[in-house]
């Protein structure tokens, strides 16, 4: 079992680059969220990294946030067993979520003040934009090299010759 | 700030709907090309390995249907040659039942 899904995985990484992508992304997501989930069973004070320094977030409290990111990295993750053309889901449930975060960072900013608040918003504003980017771009068409299409040919008058 | 609680939804909407948007249009793109592609220089010499093929093969249709005119007009000779043995048997074996009576040979 554990060669089979070794094998699909590292089938699906070679076939399909945005499922590779969103498979990364869905691994960083629940590393994350688990970050969260962990933080949220101690006293806020001994934290001192956002969003695990705070007890709730737009209303939620940081363990439900932090369950979020894990389903949605595990949703992610999907992506490497799911066909390709089904990933607009994830890639937009992705995007939906560390967009949303850049726009807590940002909100927290405005709000609290705190100096450079906004921080985090680079780095998951710039996740989002990534997914966005990569949303966009079609899987690359494979090549046939030209030995093969050669071969090909020769093969097809070979057989209708030898007939 | 009056607009930040209205941030968090809106750009969330926003990056998804933009997210899937562009996955759908990718995902077609991709389906329409299905075509593998291959460069130049491979097309070229298998096309015209293709395009040597097919002539031979045209050249081997035109030489069989020669062969089947002639197949043709040679069965249709061996029939008329067959069917005036026939009517030349017939008429010996009546020529042999008149000359000894009425013992006949069936053919």
């Amino acid at each position: 079992l554990r060669r089979t899904v070794v094998d699909v995985i590292i089938s699906r990484f070679k076939m399909s680059f945005r499922s590779a992508f969103l498979a990364l992304i869905g691994v960083v997501g629940i590393i994350y969220g688990s970050g969260i989930v962990v933080a949220s069973g101690y006293n806020p004070d001994m934290i001192h990294w956002w969003p695990g320094s705070v007890h709730r977030l737009a209303g939620m409290p940081i363990l439900t946030w932090g369950i979020i990111w894990c389903c949605v990295g595990s949703f992610m993750l999907g992506s490497l067993f799911s066909l390709p053309r089904w990933d607009r889901a994830q890639f937009a449930v992705a995007a939906a979520l560390n967009g949303c975060w850049a726009a807590l960072s940002i909100q927290r900013s405005v709000i609290s003040g705190e100096p450079g608040a906004w921080a985090p918003a680079a780095i998951y504003g710039g996740i989002a934009i990534a997914i966005l980017i990569i949303s966009a771009w079609p899987e690359p068409i494979p090549e046939i090299v030209t030995g093969e299409v050669i071969t090909r040919a020769e093969s097809a008058r070979d057989d209708w010759e030898g007939s | 700030v009056s607009w930040a609680p209205y941030l968090i939804p809106l750009v969330s909407a926003i990056v998804a709907f933009a997210a899937f948007y562009f996955a759908t249009q990718a995902s077609r793109s991709t389906a329409a090309s299905g075509v593998h592609a291959v460069d130049a220089e491979a097309y070229t010499r298998a096309s015209a390995i293709y395009e040597d093929t097919i002539t031979n093969l045209r050249a081997d249709i035109a030489a069989l249907r020669v062969e089947l005119t002639a197949a043709r007009a040679e069965i249709r000779e061996l029939r008329q040659s067959n069917n005036r043995m026939l009517v030349e048997l017939r008429r010996l074996g009546k020529q042999i039942d008149d000359d000894t009576g009425p013992q006949t040979t069936v053919l």
